[in-house]
């Protein structure tokens, strides 16, 4: 891959770290610069789900906070230069988080995520960050990752459509319904 | 060949009876505007001594340019011999490197001229060597060497020229960031670029159909074409280094030597024999030009 000479690479990473602070998405201190890397840690806020397990049907309950490790490299910004990984918990066929719960190792931290592989001459760290945040909200059971954890959460939600869960969630878990002619359950809090 | 003591004639170069026979240059010092002095202690880098290159780097050699700085890192193969005029059957059957033979060559061409071979990829290459330049050519068969020079080369405020080939098609094009509004080359890369920018293109940026990776890397190549390529682009070279001062001082070209394709690009196609000239659009949100103001 090329690469922008280091001085206009710097100056481009520094503003697009500024742009991310500004929307609060960084995490305070986070940042290290290295010769050729830069590494922070971003935290998200959007309606995802975890899997409950003390309960016996599949359970999920939701969760708000997510947090992505990105180190950028001197490719960036070609296509290659982002290099992303999920830490927080999440039950998503589209992620694998780092701290999965249902695996004795840790998850690889990897995203389908289209918009790295659409990589346009406006993308951006924004336009990244943003589009996790959209991913968080709107899971592809189509294209799951192959890992199992991801094959679950793309069964499931397939079964029980994100659209069909978000109307009826308010604020409390949500449990797999037992044939196809049951709703969801929503159990508000 | 003696300047003139005068005053007002310090400009007009007085060529000898003598040396019409003996001067090496005494043909070119013809042409109004040549300054041999300019070419022979100017240093060009070639990116990329295959086809093009091969022509570029005779041109500049046999026109006495001081120093050349060569770059490639791949090795002779016969494949080579149709259109490579530096290179030859036993380095090919020997697979030396490209820039050791291309070296050689020159110092049998003109052995006043300073070749430096650099026998490695763009990306290892020693930035700084970039600014050490006066000219820098790129003669190379993809995009991301293009646009990595194309990035350095604007950076350092050094003149760039690119050229590309594919069969009877051409293209050359300069680069140069004293002129602010014209366009790099990384201005004119699309989505689609950067989307197949892992595969191998064919250098006129049209698109190989074929599902077999080892055969999409190579071209279809004719000397006649690269010649006429690799013509242009030193004549583009010799343009910026007769005239570059001229350019500084009075921020236009003098009309001896004419003006660069800076910003644009020249298209030769060669099956309807025709020349075409268009103006490259600079991207106000170039990731190279446009972001920060290049070096003074």
């Amino acid at each position: 891959m090329p690469e922008l000479p280091l001085e206009i690479w710097k100056e481009r990473i520094e503003n697009e770290i500024k742009i991310l602070k500004s929307l609060n998405f960084l995490e305070n201190e986070t940042i290290s610069w290295h010769e050729s890397d830069v590494a922070f840690w971003v935290s998200i806020n959007s309606l995802g789900f975890i899997t409950d397990d003390n309960k016996e049907r599949l359970t999920l309950m939701p969760i708000n906070s997510h947090r992505i490790f990105i180190k950028i490299n001197r490719s960036f910004p070609y296509p290659g230069g982002i290099d992303l990984s999920w830490y927080s918990n999440i039950f998503h066929p589209n992620i694998h988080p780092v701290e999965v719960k249902d695996s004795e190792k840790p998850g690889t931290g990897y995203i389908c995520l289209n918009v790295l592989k659409q990589w346009s001459r406006l993308s951006d760290l924004e336009s990244t960050v943003k589009s996790l945040q959209k991913l968080v909200e709107n899971p592809n059971p189509d294209d799951p990752l192959n890992y199992t954890i991801c094959s679950k959460a793309a069964d499931f939600f397939k079964r029980n459509p994100i659209d069909e869960i978000r109307k009826n969630y308010n604020d409390g878990e949500v449990i797999e319904k037992e044939n196809d002619d049951d709703e969801v359950v929503i159990v508000d809090d | 060949m003696k300047m003139s003591t005068q005053k007002d004639y310090k400009d007009i170069q007085v060529i000898e009876k003598d040396s019409i026979d003996t001067d090496k240059f005494d043909r070119q010092k013809r042409i109004h505007g040549w300054d041999q002095n300019k070419i022979s202690k100017a240093r060009v880098m070639v990116i990329g001594v295959g086809a093009t290159g091969n022509e570029v780097v005779k041109n500049l050699v046999l026109s006495g340019v001081g120093t050349i700085y060569i770059i490639d890192f791949d090795f002779i193969e016969l494949s080579n011999l149709n259109r490579c005029v530096l290179f030859n059957m036993k380095a090919a059957e020997n697979g030396e490197y490209k820039v050791d033979v291309v070296k050689d060559a020159c110092k049998i061409l003109n052995p006043d001229v300073k070749v430096i071979p650099i026998n490695k990829d763009l990306n290892a290459m020693d930035k700084t060597l970039y600014k050490d330049c006066d000219v820098i050519c790129s003669c190379l068969d993809n995009v991301e060497a293009r646009l990595e020079a194309n990035n350095y080369s604007y950076y350092y405020n050094v003149p760039f020229i690119d050229s590309g080939i594919d069969e009877y098609f051409g293209t050359v094009q300069a680069v140069y960031s004293e002129v602010k509004e014209s366009a790099c080359l990384q201005c004119a890369i699309s989505e689609k670029d950067l989307d197949l920018m892992w595969k191998k293109f064919s250098c006129t940026g049209q698109e190989i159909k074929s599902e077999d990776q080892e055969t999409t890397r190579k071209i279809a190549t004719i000397i006649t074409t690269t010649s006429i390529i690799g013509g242009l682009q030193s004549q583009q070279v010799l343009k910026f280094l007769l005239d570059i001062d001229h350019f500084r001082k009075y921020g236009r070209w003098s009309n001896q030597i004419g003006e660069p394709l800076i910003g644009k690009q020249l298209l030769y196609n060669g099956l309807m024999n025709r020349f075409n000239i268009i103006e490259k659009l600079k991207d106000p949100n170039c990731w190279t030009c446009s972001y920060k103001k290049p070096l003074s």
